[in-house]
């Protein structure tokens, strides 16, 4: 591949030349939001600059710091004990973490394994689909917010009160892998199917070797949504269960206490952040590895480069077409 | 001689939603003897195509008779009697290339060694044993194709059907393919090929018998027996014999029209 | 053969005998599984019952008692009313709200057992410069008040001031967050600050470059609606109808009262021993704000002037009646809202077995604690 850009990196001469772009602009984008970030606040404070847009007009004098940190100061705060000699803001985080991690991952896997069985279901049953399916989005359309206490209240009645907060992630998680899952396993070509017919093969063998196998990008593409939204849905689940061990005991406190410690509350919502980028990037990690066809190459990139790519970049493009994977050969 | 195929006063009519209907064979009556390579040739709506289908019972006459080694169609079909190659390769992009010729001996239940066995035979058929771990998309048109047809002979149909297998290839590629498919056929003489196509020439070149169809309803014009002498090389297109065979395909084409 | 088989007869009656007896006796001794379902997350604000759990008075009790901290979104009278909790703590009000709602569904109501805290710990805050010092001077102010039946002993204050909530030319009433931004940043004249929280908030608030303090407590001018007169009853102890009618629940009750008592007495006498039970559950918690929280607490809590938990009938019927006035409940507080008999009979025994116990805080003094930059 001819190399057009003009600074050859040594450093990271060793990944694809499209990869040491997406990292620039990855720097880049961080560069833009840090800068705009404490630009608004420098403006706030050395002038009472106030942005007359129509009939809203924001003061800038909410770029205090009581409003929007320094983010030397968020990042700071994760280094400071929250709690007079205990440890620093990080581990404690970290420990609250790895807690929603844990309903989240739980949720993700029954919502995931849910979403398949329906899609399955209606995949083969277009009076089940037609029937049910309207129920499945509709599902979707009441909030969170409200069903979260019920079912933590459920959960409880009937003995299993550490399911409540799994059983909302997954709530949240199940519905793409429907409609995805659906897709991917009624998205056959036709001709492919009828090579299974000539094959004289049966529903079930047809159902695993050929749609199961279609769906699985599609699949993939679901759960990268699932991912994040799986965390979304345990941190909204602990709120009204009680549970002060995981990440959303922390955002409660830290915005109840919000006055005392500003950066606290920004320093957990970064970290609830990067835990849900950091199970999307889990994801699209294994995706890798299981839908190995689309981005055959060699074992050392698939191990190596990609994650790399993955974990330090971050987020891989969502949508990559087939001719740029043809063009990289 | 077996007859592999015999086809009696066969007709087909599509119903579209709007309740259209359409007439898409009408009175089709043929004979196919085991080892025959017999070409379907007309223009596009003549049901060419829609007849291979029947024959593979992918669709379902309306009425009439047909016959697949003195079994139904669905009972062939069953019976896993024939090999189907369609215009696009169809290989499950999954798989790579030896996975895809393997399949079929998936869904078969051969063992694991006989899948192994078979489809690298297959592949040095085709010569494309360097490819066995390549996925389907780092192949070309024709490659792909090649191994489709590794595909459908891996299970040793002695039918084999082909819907315009090389009609989105190149003129390049597709003398190269028919020329192969002549030498494979060769090793396997008691093989029986229906092809379906709507090049003349290449009709002419690879067939024993040539179907001519007109549209519209689809009908059966005439039968053209090809007598060039085998094994068939780029010489035998030389000859004028083959012209002239071309010509007569043609020319029926047209009149059918 | 047959004395073989008396023999194998006899030894599995024997196993049977030895296997159930030990269960039917452990029975008697094993003990009752309660939940008590908090108003809010873990804080000193419910103290006495993480002492009374960490000091085994629970336990003595025969009982085993798992505290659910609750949080955003979580009524506790919801849990209660469905069987998540045996025990919940309320506000008065919304108690009242929850109870009249539950009966008219059919259900079957809570019941206040205990009154704990005294008094209300709600004041009205405002800056010492803006010149607001009573309920008068918010004429024409910016006032931030918690609504959801929060509001109203302000709302009762402002009427009684011939001031209309309602008309924003008298007083511009404005739904407050629950935390202090809104006030220190000047868009709220005065707000609703609970003396064991917000209050603190303020205090402890840092400023820019880490200058502390900002904010003394001279600085502020604290309306207490205590003496107003229109403050209502905060937290007590309820628990269901239906589930302290059925046999022995009572005596649970009282059981588990007489423990919560101790535990209050005991944060009352070493309270830095129930902040510390305190932040062992909330980890995310400040050290210097929970040991305020645990003094203004002590505050509301004691003196309790008829023995810790006994209801105060006046201040109970005034709580009713300002729920009433401003539509929370539609009719009178019904006779079941609450009973003091446990809460009685609990205090009474505990006297018997400690006589020397002091049940009423008179000479109790609050400490002084200093306020700690962002309270930790």
């Amino acid at each position: 591949m001819a190399k057009t850009t003009a600074t050859p990196n040594r450093l990271l001469g060793w990944l694809p030349e499209e990869s040491r772009l997406t990292l620039l602009y990855f720097c880049l984008i961080i560069v833009i939001i840090v800068g705009g970030w404490e630009g608004l606040k420098w403006l706030g404070q050395e002038t009472n600059y106030s942005l007359n847009l129509g009939p809203v007009q924001i003061g800038l004098s909410k770029t205090r710091d009581l409003t929007m940190p320094h983010i030397r100061d968020i990042i700071g705060a994760l280094g400071e004990p929250a709690q007079r000699n205990g440890p620093p803001l990080i581990q404690q985080l970290t420990e609250a973490a790895l807690f929603t991690f844990r309903e989240a991952f739980l949720g993700f896997t029954i919502g995931t394994t849910l979403g398949l069985l329906l899609a399955i279901i209606f995949a083969h049953s277009r009076l089940l689909q037609r029937g049910l399916l309207p129920y499945v989005v509709a599902s979707q359309t009441i909030p969170i917010l409200a069903l979260a206490p019920m079912v933590i209240i459920w959960s409880d009645k009937l003995g299993a009160r550490a399911m409540g907060v799994p059983i909302i992630a997954a709530y949240l998680a199940f519905f793409p892998v429907v409609i995805y899952a659906l897709r991917g396993l009624s998205d056959v070509p036709d001709t492919a199917l009828e090579l299974m017919q000539s094959y004289a093969a049966s529903r079930w063998t047809i159902l695993w070797k050929l749609r199961m196998q279609n769906a699985v990008p599609y699949i993939f593409t679901a759960l990268k949504i699932t991912a994040p939204a799986s965390v979304v849905g345990a941190v909204i689940g602990e709120l009204p269960s009680g549970i002060q061990d995981g990440l959303g005991g922390q955002i409660i406190n830290f915005s109840q206490y919000y006055v005392s410690g500003p950066p606290r509350l920004w320093a957990t919502n970064l970290i609830t952040a990067l835990l849900g980028i950091g199970f999307f990037v889990a994801v699209a990690v294994a995706e890798r590895f299981v839908v190995r066809w689309k981005y055959a190459d060699t074992i050392f990139n698939r191990i190596f480069v990609d994650p790399v790519i993955n974990l330090f970049v971050g987020i891989p493009p969502l949508f990559t077409s087939r001719s740029t994977d043809k063009k990289k050969k | 001689m077996t007859t592999v195929i015999s086809i009696e006063n066969l007709d087909k009519i599509f119903e579209s939603r709007d309740g259209n209907t359409v007439h898409a064979l009408k009175d089709i009556n043929l004979e196919v003897e085991q080892g025959e390579f017999v070409s379907l040739i007309g223009p596009s709506g003549c049901g060419k195509s829609t007849l291979l289908r029947l024959i593979a019972d992918l669709i379902e006459p309306t009425s009439g008779h047909l016959m697949i080694n003195g079994l139904s169609p669905r009972q062939a079909r069953l019976h896993r009697q024939y090999g189907f190659i369609f215009q696009n390769a169809t290989l499950y992009e999954w798989r790579t290339v030896i996975k895809n010729v393997q399949l079929p001996l998936e869904v078969m239940n051969y063992s694991r060694r006989e899948r192994d066995e078979r489809a690298r035979q297959m592949l040095e058929l085709v010569e494309l044993s360097d490819f066995a771990n390549h996925y389907p998309w780092q192949l070309s048109g024709g490659m792909q194709q090649r191994v489709s047809i590794a595909r459908a002979l891996a299970f040793e149909p002695n039918l084999l059907l082909m819907d315009e297998p090389f009609g989105a290839l190149d003129e390049m590629t597709r003398e190269r393919l028919n020329n192969e498919l002549l030498a494979i056929w060769r090793t396997i003489s008691s093989m029986t090929v229906v092809f379906v196509t709507h090049n003349i020439s290449e009709a002419v070149y690879l067939s024993s018998r040539v179907v001519v169809m007109s549209p519209r309803p689809g009908q059966i014009v005439d039968i053209v027996d090809i007598d060039l002498p085998r094994p068939r090389t780029p010489e035998t297109m030389d000859s004028d014999h083959y012209f002239h065979l071309i010509s007569q395909v043609r020319h029926l084409l047209r009149e059918a029209h | 053969m047959k004395t073989i088989r008396r023999f194998v007869m006899l030894a599995l009656v024997a196993l049977l005998i030895l296997g159930v007896l030990p269960g039917a006796v452990a029975q008697d001794d094993e003990p009752v599984e309660v939940r008590l379902q908090l108003k809010w997350v873990t804080q000193a604000q419910f103290a006495g019952y993480y002492a009374a759990l960490q000091q085994g008075y629970y336990e003595e009790e025969g009982l085993d008692v798992t505290i659910i901290p609750g949080g955003p979104d979580i009524s506790p009278q919801q849990v209660v009313a469905a069987g998540g909790a045996e025990f919940g703590i309320d506000w008065m009000g919304s108690h009242l709200a929850a109870r009249e709602q539950i009966l008219q569904g059919d259900g079957n109501g809570p019941v206040n057992i205990a009154q704990i805290f005294q008094r209300s710990g709600m004041r009205e805050i405002a800056f010492a410069d803006s010149g607001i010092e009573t309920i008068e001077d918010l004429e024409g102010k910016n006032v931030g008040v918690w609504f959801l039946g929060n509001e109203l002993p302000l709302f009762a204050a402002l009427v009684a001031n011939d001031l209309d909530p309602e008309d924003p030319n008298d007083v511009n009433i404005i739904a407050q967050a629950f935390d202090m931004v809104a006030f220190i940043e000047g868009e709220l004249d005065a707000a609703a600050a609970m003396t064991y929280n917000e209050l603190a908030q303020v205090l402890e608030f840092v400023g820019e470059d880490d200058e502390f303090p900002i904010y003394t407590i001279e600085d502020l001018n604290i309306i207490d609606l205590n003496e107003v007169g229109t403050a209502m009853l905060e937290d007590m102890i309820y628990a269901n109808e239906e589930w302290l009618a059925e046999e022995g629940n009572e005596d649970i009750a009282v059981r588990f009262l007489r423990a919560s008592f101790r535990g209050w007495i005991y944060c009352r006498d070493n309270p830095d021993d129930c902040v510390n039970y305190v932040l062992e559950e909330g980890s995310a918690l400040g050290a210097g704000h929970q040991t305020w929280m645990m003094n203004e607490i002590n505050k509301l809590v004691w003196p309790s002037p008829n023995g810790i938990g006994i209801h105060d009938p006046e201040l109970v019927e005034r709580t009713a009646e300002i729920a009433l006035t401003y539509g929370v409940i539609e009719e009178e507080m019904d006779e079941g809202a609450w009973r003091g008999d446990l809460a009685q009979q609990a205090l009474d025994s505990l006297v018997e077995l400690y006589p020397d116990l002091d049940v009423t805080g008179e000479d109790w003094e609050p400490a002084e604690v200093e306020i700690t930059p962002g309270g930790e």
